[in-house]
């Protein structure tokens, strides 16, 4: 099959993380866990020759086939991607591939449900992750933990005991992992707690970003509470601080939509209802304003106000509504003004077809 | 390490960077970051890499920041070749022993970026798998349960009687296997 029909192929499948395919969780759209990996006795790709990148990448590729990724997945050469594709897979949180076009060798390997993958030669030799929609990051971190044993059973990880796992920044040098839990809180914006709570987690070592960020204002509410550290916690003791922090914010954002419902339950229904209005009739939407009424509308549906609306659709429109699916989704590239027509026009029929189904 | 305003509270809040060559950095305490209103921009998305480019400039205005001038020392790593100064301007090292070779340079840097120096956990082919590692630990199946507890009352509000009985059936399992 010619790559670009794989990509097609490819993005026109639900991603699991955002369109909650198993999880009606209302609070934690998805988790995601992450292990940094080089090969023992080569340079990282970022330093290494063409020829080792292409050698690396065999390598991997043949260690890859002993694991259950390949069976119905996907192998991706990225190197011969366009932008717009790459920029999609970023939208997939597929993998932390930088936007720059990729280095020879670099490659992706994703299983059919896309909840596992790997990279070759991007940053690291080796990026070993897996989503999952909800909070069980637990769950998840036991199954990348085991992809990435199986996968060491037949690579030699550069490790040395006093600093563990080698990586090419010194930020995620020890563990290599990166875990976190994408978490949407318009409650706790609405009860203006968003600032103690982010100076919470930073006290903690953790980090919170912003999952949609437009000249670097958070849009969405949609955040990713994830590690800051690799050294000096195991792995499991950061997924399981992790799992703590997510589960009491869960419950801030349960307790913070309470009280704005008892204390100015109009002003929430005026911004759901504003929200829901705006995404039906505007004819120009620009995606941090989608993102934004998108948030807005589905803590609507959280809070029964919208009954006719399901979370996993508007899950769905906000992934279909990011830049680069959209564009995948029209079959072509726009301009500025062309995607805020198209994004509005999309959000439209889709919620208008959404009606129709409830 | 003390706050760089009010010189008495112990900063919580460490902001690093190297611009043309020279490392900066900031120290706060969250009482200070908060009075010089940076908790909104700085806190909401903060994560070290990402969005050091506005603090720079927060650093250069706060009156209390210190530029420092971080002169890296004239070593390269034998196996590839990279610099200190390299890395210095990249932040990405050559190769796993760049580790050793700019072990002087990495120490400070390590420090303050973890939480530790020393890494922690399983070497790779340590033959325990994490999902048998998993089964024997009680406290993360409590988690799990908790979690499956809260959407198990989510679905029997929204009367998704379904889901309920699927999420019990899970949680009956996740029960079961820890009394074993």
């Amino acid at each position: 099959m010619r790559q670009q029909d794989l990509i097609q192929g490819f993005t026109a499948c639900a991603a699991p993380w955002l369109s909650g395919a198993q999880s009606e969780d209302p609070i934690a759209l998805g988790c995601r866990v992450m292990f940094r990996r080089n090969l023992v006795g080569h340079p990282f790709p970022l330093k290494a020759s063409v020829a080792v990148r292409r050698r690396l990448q065999l390598n991997i590729a043949e260690a890859v086939a002993t694991t259950e990724v390949p069976h119905g997945g996907w192998t991706l050469d990225l190197t011969t991607l366009s932008s717009l594709d790459r920029l999609a897979l970023c939208e997939r949180r597929l993998s932390q591939l930088s936007p720059a076009a990729p280095a020879e060798g670099c490659a992706l390997f994703v299983n059919a449900d896309q909840s596992l993958s790997i990279t070759s030669n991007d940053q690291d030799h080796v990026c070993v992750q897996g989503v999952r929609p909800g909070a069980n990051l637990w769950k998840l971190y036991c199954r990348v933990a085991e992809l990435d044993a199986a996968l060491a059973e037949e690579l030699e990880y550069a490790y040395t005991p006093p600093l563990g796992y080698l990586t090419a920044q010194p930020e995620h040098v020890g563990t290599g992992l990166r875990a976190g839990v994408v978490l949407h809180l318009p409650g706790l914006l609405l009860a203006e707690q968003m600032d103690q709570v982010a100076n919470a987690i930073d006290q903690m070592h953790l980090s919170m970003r912003s999952v949609f960020v437009n000249d670097e204002e958070a849009c969405g509410n949609l955040y990713e509470v994830a590690n800051r550290s690799t050294l000096g916690e195991s792995a499991e003791t950061i997924v399981r601080r992790l799992c703590k922090v997510t589960g009491d914010l869960i419950t801030q954002e349960r307790r913070a939509r309470q009280v704005v419902m008892r204390e100015r339950s109009l002003w929430v229904c005026d911004y759901v209802s504003r929200a829901n209005a705006l995404l039906r009739h505007a004819f120009r939407l620009d995606s941090s304003e989608a993102v934004n009424l998108l948030s807005a509308v589905r803590l609507g549906v959280d809070l029964g106000m919208l009954p006719r609306l399901e979370r996993q659709q508007l899950d769905r429109l906000t992934l279909l509504s990011q830049s680069g699916h959209l564009q995948k989704h029209l079959g072509r590239e726009l301009d500025i003004e062309e995607r805020n027509a198209a994004r509005a026009a999309l959000v439209r029929e889709l919620l208008e077809s959404a009606d129709h189904e409830g | 390490m003390n706050c760089d305003i009010c010189h008495r509270q112990s900063a919580t809040i460490h902001i690093q960077e190297i611009i043309n060559g020279a490392r900066k950095s900031v120290h706060l305490c969250g009482d200070c970051a908060a009075r010089k209103n940076l908790s909104t921009q700085v806190l909401r998305d903060f994560t070290v890499s990402e969005f050091l480019s506005t603090f720079s400039e927060l650093a250069e205005k706060l009156p209390g920041a210190k530029a420092e001038e971080t002169v890296y020392p004239d070593i390269s790593c034998g196996s590839c070749g990279t610099s200190a100064q390299d890395f210095q301007e990249s932040g990405t090292l050559g190769c796993p022993e760049c580790y050793d070779a700019m072990a002087i340079v990495l120490e400070d840097m390590l420090e303050e970026l973890h939480r530790d120096t020393t890494h922690i956990g399983k070497p790779p082919r340590a033959g325990e798998r994490p999902s048998q590692a998993s089964l024997n630990d009680a406290p993360m199946v409590n988690l799990q349960i908790d979690l499956l507890r809260r959407e198990l009352q989510d679905a029997v509000t929204v009367e998704d009687y379904e889901r309920a009985a699927h999420l019990r059936d899970e949680m009956t399992t996740l029960t079961r296997e820890q009394a074993v």
